[in-house]
């Protein structure tokens, strides 16, 4: 058989076992503060209830007291409580839920602020500052996270630190006041203000007006880093940069000593070093290639009138050649022989400009052409005679006095012109004449 | 910006932030890449350039970084 002792502690060994740790939510229907320090609170839903204990060690880590009414969720274990054998649930963090307290709070500043116009305006970073402020904790890792950050990305970097109280009662004073300090300092180009990860209830001092108050008034830029990517204060809202955790904002607000050692460099290259021989090398390509263009170029031309010179002949007939060939020869004979007077006398007068050609060679050109000339003349001389003594036969033939002579007559008027047959009329006196004399003649009939 | 550039191209050295040398810098390297620039001009332009070059680098290469506590919490 148990004890009683050994009952309890053979439940609590199996709730230890199945139950290490529970959340749930409800709301607070009674909250007890002792004098120990200890709160004792019953938390139900609509159709159960059950009891749980903050003590007061845990519930000094938190601001939150939790008060009747509020809507709440809780993290804890099950315990059966040894005294009074009553089953309870030790809390190990209570914060409130929904539309608590902070929520609700958190909301309505957000929406006076807002309307003021504190979260509009977004002043821009300095894109290489010589110093930043921090306001956060000297112990902990966010200040250590953004050292790190700084070193690896702008060593040149001096940091002025305000060390504050991140969370509990007065966080919210000294990180104003942090603000304030370092804005009025002249020392810095822009203030961070960091804190880790936490709950609503942790994040709190961050979500206070007159924190939100000192960062609007903040002369130089502020960057919020507060919490993690998933925690949104009033911090982040009025900040003109809200980085998502300390770290991202050391980052944000540094630009990267490899990155831009490696931009000016580049820059330091393209200046000095392949520029001048770039651009003459272009040039001297241009050169060059307008250089064969214009040979190409040539070449595609002699080639094309070479191209039609051949086809050219390849269209030409050696007969026709031939036949054009000896009719221009001729021609030019004809042209020769009806121009060497002429030429003879130009050259002749030329002869006289002829310096070079020695007296003999003179002579014999002159020679040359006189017999030549002598030659066509001769020619010429005989053709025109025979053509004379043609003609003149010719002439004669037609003559009417042969004709006469072949025993024809010729009827005249008294004048001596002959009359045509048309004209004569009957009673004219005619003359007839016949190769060797006249009659006169009287025509009794036509 | 481009005040700053005309002064640096008259071959004047106007006191120059960190951001502004990097500005002038890459302003610089485009004009002469640009070929725009008439040749005197070009060598202040790489003269200026090495000066802001050198500036640039001392300004990243000094290590003090270390943090002064203002006012303890």
């Amino acid at each position: 058989m148990l004890t009683v002792t050994e009952l309890i502690q053979s439940i609590n060994s199996t709730l230890k076992d199945n139950y290490q740790s529970v959340s749930f939510v409800g709301e607070v229907s009674t909250s007890k503060l002792y004098n120990s320090g200890h709160t004792y609170l019953s938390i139900k839903d609509e159709e159960s209830e059950v009891q749980a204990v903050l003590w007061k060690g845990t519930a000094l880590r938190s601001t939150y007291r939790p008060k009747e009414g509020d809507q709440v969720s809780v993290e804890g274990y099950p315990t059966l409580y040894n005294k009074g054998g009553r089953f309870q649930i030790v809390i190990t963090k209570i914060e409130p839920t929904g539309e608590g307290l902070l929520l609700k709070k958190f909301l309505e500043l957000k929406e006076k602020l807002e309307k003021e116009g504190l979260f509009e305006r977004k002043r821009p970073i300095p894109f290489f500052p010589k110093a930043i402020g921090v306001v956060t904790s000297s112990s902990g890792a966010v200040i250590r996270d953004i050292d790190v950050k700084i070193k690896e990305r702008l060593p040149s970097l001096k940091i002025y630190l305000v060390d504050v109280r991140v969370q509990g009662a007065g966080a919210a004073d000294e990180i104003a006041e942090g603000v304030k300090l370092l804005s009025q300092s002249g020392l810095v180009d822009l203030i961070i203000v960091a804190r880790g990860g936490g709950s609503l209830e942790d994040l709190w001092p961050f979500n206070e007006e007159k924190v939100v108050r000192a960062i609007f008034a903040s002369k130089v830029p502020v960057v919020s880093g507060v919490g993690h990517e998933t925690d949104t204060t009033l911090c982040d809202y009025v900040a003109d940069y809200r980085a998502p955790t300390p770290t991202a904002a050391a980052e944000y607000v540094t630009p990267s000593r490899v990155l831009l050692l490696k931009d000016i460099t580049q820059l330091e290259s393209r200046l000095f070093e392949t520029e001048w021989l770039n651009r003459f090398s272009v040039q001297v390509d241009e050169s060059g290639e307008r250089l064969d263009r214009g040979i190409s170029n040539i070449f595609q031309k002699l080639e094309l009138r070479l191209r039609s010179a051949t086809e050219g002949v390849k269209r030409i007939e050696p007969v026709r050649v031939l036949s054009h060939l000896t009719s221009k020869v001729s021609n030019l004979e004809e042209k020769m022989q009806i121009g060497a007077a002429q030429k003879l006398k130009l050259l002749r007068s030329q002869i006289k400009d002829l310096p070079s050609i020695s007296f003999a060679e003179r002579l014999n050109k002159v020679q040359f052409q006189q017999s030549r000339l002598d030659r066509s003349v001769i020619v010429n001389f005989k053709g025109s005679r025979d053509s004379l003594i043609s003609l003149a036969k010719r002439l004669k033939a037609l003559s009417p006095e042969v004709v006469l002579k072949r025993g024809y007559s010729i009827v005249e008027n008294e004048a001596g012109l002959p009359i045509p047959p048309v004209q004569i009329k009957r009673d004219d006196t005619v003359r007839i004449r016949f190769s060797e004399y006249k009659i006169t003649a009287k025509v009794t009939q036509t | 910006m481009d005040d700053l550039l005309e002064q640096v191209l008259a071959g004047k050295s106007p006191k120059l932030s960190f951001e502004e040398g990097l500005k002038v810098l890459e302003k610089l390297v485009e004009k002469v890449e640009s070929g725009d620039l008439p040749l005197n001009e070009t060598m202040t332009a790489y003269e200026k350039g090495a000066e802001i070059i050198k500036n640039l680098k001392a300004e990243l290469q000094k290590a003090e970084e270390k943090i002064t506590i203002l006012k303890k919490g």
